[in-house]
């Protein structure tokens, strides 16, 4: 009978409710979330709500299968500008060049100095003002964004953007650190999912000028990409930024120049340089030496197409002529191992 | 390769072997492109860290060699090399320098459109210069092809600042004529030996180059096709670099002038550097500098 619902009867499924999906013990729920994502797993779902549903089912299912193991974390006190302290224990603190990031259990938190608040600010507006041609355009690219769940201005002044995190989802920095370098035919959904986005921010009229591992929250679950962090340095392409992270500069230099704007090439060399460093080699200097597949490597090491759709489309054609076909491939890596 | 360190007494004696008051066609002599520095013929140059250099940093200077560009090739074997290697060891605006030298020529019609030495820290560089083929050549279409020496630094170099530390290196490419707009896939596989290519533009060349290295042009102003034809060089390159274009009026002092940029870049102020040297050289690198813009502190978040 779960086979038979559909996206919206699956979705209204709250967590507590649970067993309505995932009856039975552990290796029942085990077998019943399979089922379900042969059924609505993306890569094989043409329903534009498919990596919604399959991200909320791999939720049930978590909940279903019990809490994990408790987490020893340290912990960061945030005073906020009306007196109050707030304590967190985050899974894992990442410095950025506007503060830092907070990864916790269901959340992220990105603190911000006092000297880039207003970068938060242009963050929250940002994030508070994607549009999308249609509902369809929405489902289909909400999975993929942030939403705001609450702005805490600090008595430093400073500012801290919280976002809802999955539990089976990890900071792409957290991984590298970790786990070390991303395999190759993982690498191949981070940059689909990467270059996705890519296309909305293009339809959008926007250049996101902040991707990176620290701004990236993968599942490699469900292979799903969201873009989180950075969005205050996001603007409208063909204007100039207000700021941009020194990782941005440093491979386009020559927007340190008056006058100069952005363009969509700028995100697009940006996830290069994200996809690189998920391979373990930033500088790309093995990739055309065995360190990846040659048509990836290449792919990674050449400039990009003029637009993001163009860009995909080679991205494309790439990974089908190194693996043929698209199919999921499953990798055994959970949150666990990077936040344990 | 860059095992070993830069001696003045080495390079003194050298240069009396081989440099000093020869012609250009008795320093130069090879007469065609040599297997060793055919870009299509090397897999990678390498600026490795080691005993002796254990901060290494990559500079290329690419070199056009066309018409009467050999003269900059000349110009460095005179003293242009030893000036900024001392010159380096003396102000350190960079760590150990490793040094490597490009022939830049001209993809639609030269036979040795570039070559490439490999990356040295010392006294072996001389020989390499000395051993490339100055063809001279460079057709009639207002051009070379400086983007071949950006793609060379982005294809066919593997350094330790890069890799280790995430460090640039520079890259100079120095010369009199606009720049031919990127390269054609044709080019890039013949040049470089690939098997594959697209075409590339000149920006995409300069953009994968930036990736690795701090990236300029050093415009000779008063020499060959510039002397008369600046604002045609200047509108090729000013799109490109705007502010790491730089007019250089004595190409007797392109090493201080490379010196002074590295210094500036690297932080140093722009008005130091000028009083740092003396007479006329002083004269130059102040002009050469203007407009080039310092570093400033930090590497991180920048208002635009």
């Amino acid at each position: 009978m779960t086979m038979t619902l559909s996206a919206q009867e699956i979705l209204s499924v709250t967590p507590s409710d649970r067993v309505r999906l995932f009856p039975g013990a552990a290796e029942e729920v085990r077998r019943t979330f399979k089922r379900l994502a042969t059924r609505w797993h993306p890569d094989v779902c043409a329903d534009p709500r498919a990596t919604e549903v399959f991200a909320h089912l791999v939720r049930l299912r978590d909940a279903a299968l019990g809490p994990t193991r408790p987490v020893t974390a340290i912990t960061r006190t945030l005073h906020t500008r009306d007196g109050r302290a707030l304590g967190l224990s985050p899974l894992s603190i990442v410095p950025l060049d506007t503060g830092e990031v907070l990864v916790g259990r269901r959340s992220l938190t990105w603190v911000y100095r006092a000297d880039t608040a207003d970068l938060a600010e242009a963050g929250a507006r940002r994030i508070s003002g994607f549009r999308f041609a249609d509902d369809r355009m929405r489902a289909q690219m909400t999975p993929f964004l942030p939403t705001l769940d609450k702005r805490i201005p600090l008595e430093d002044g400073g500012d801290a953007l919280v976002m809802a995190r999955h539990p089976d989802e990890v900071l792409l920095a957290d991984l590298l650190r970790v786990r070390g370098a991303v395999p190759a035919e993982h690498v191949a959904w981070n940059g689909s999912g990467l270059l996705n986005i890519a296309c909305w921010l293009g339809w959008a009229g926007l250049v996101h000028g902040a991707i990176s591992p620290e701004t990236v929250l993968i599942s490699p679950e469900t292979h799903t990409v969201r873009l989180m962090g950075g969005w205050g340095f996001a603007t409208s392409a063909g204007s100039r930024p207000a700021a941009l992270p020194g990782r941005t500069l440093a491979l386009a230099p020559r927007l340190s120049v008056k006058g100069e704007v952005v363009d969509a090439r700028i995100d697009l060399e940006l996830i290069r340089r994200t996809l690189r460093e998920a391979l373990g080699d930033p500088t790309g200097g093995s990739l055309l030496r065995g360190g990846a597949p040659e048509p990836i490597g290449r792919w990674l090491v050449m400039p990009p197409e003029a637009s993001a759709p163009a860009d995909y489309a080679a991205w494309a054609k790439v990974l089908e002529r190194v693996w043929g076909k698209r199919r999921f491939v499953r990798w055994d890596l959970t949150p666990d191992s990077v936040y344990a | 390769m860059g095992n070993a360190r830069w001696d003045a007494t080495d390079w003194g004696t050298y240069a009396t072997a081989h440099v000093t008051g020869k012609p250009a066609a008795a320093v130069f002599t090879s007469r065609d492109l040599k297997d060793a520095y055919n870009p299509a013929k090397i897999a990678f140059r390498e600026s490795r860290d080691s005993a002796m250099n254990p901060l290494s940093t990559p500079i290329i200077l690419g070199s056009d060699v066309t018409g009467s560009m050999g003269m900059i090739a000349h110009t460095l074997m005179r003293d242009g090399l030893n000036t900024l290697a001392t010159g380096i060891y003396d102000r350190k605006p960079v760590t150990d320098p490793h040094i490597m030298v490009l022939a830049i020529g001209d993809a639609e019609c030269d036979r040795a459109p570039l070559q490439a030495t490999q990356f040295e820290a010392d006294i072996t560089l001389a020989d390499q210069v000395r051993d490339l083929w100055i063809e001279s050549g460079g057709g009639g279409n207002s051009g070379e092809s400086y983007s071949a020496a950006h793609l060379f630094a982005a294809l066919k170099t593997r350094t330790d600042a890069a890799e280790k530390r995430g460090r640039k290196g520079y890259l100079f490419t120095i010369g009199d004529e606009p720049n031919l707009d990127g390269m054609r896939a044709d080019q890039i596989k013949r040049v470089f030996g690939e098997t594959e290519a697209r075409d590339l533009s000149a920006r995409d060349c300069l953009a994968m180059a930036e990736r690795d290295y701090e990236v300029f042009h050093i415009i000779l102003a008063n020499e060959g096709y510039a002397r008369h034809g600046l604002d045609r060089v200047l509108a090729t390159w000013k799109p490109l670099l705007p502010e790491r274009t730089i007019l250089l009026e004595d190409v007797s002092k392109l090493a201080e002038t490379v010196i002074s940029t590295i210094q500036v870049t690297e932080g140093a102020s722009t008005a130091d550097v000028v009083a740092s040297w003396s007479g006329s050289t002083a004269v130059v690198v102040a002009n050469a500098l203007r407009g080039l813009p310092a570093r400033g502190a930090g590497t991180g978040l920048r208002r635009l």
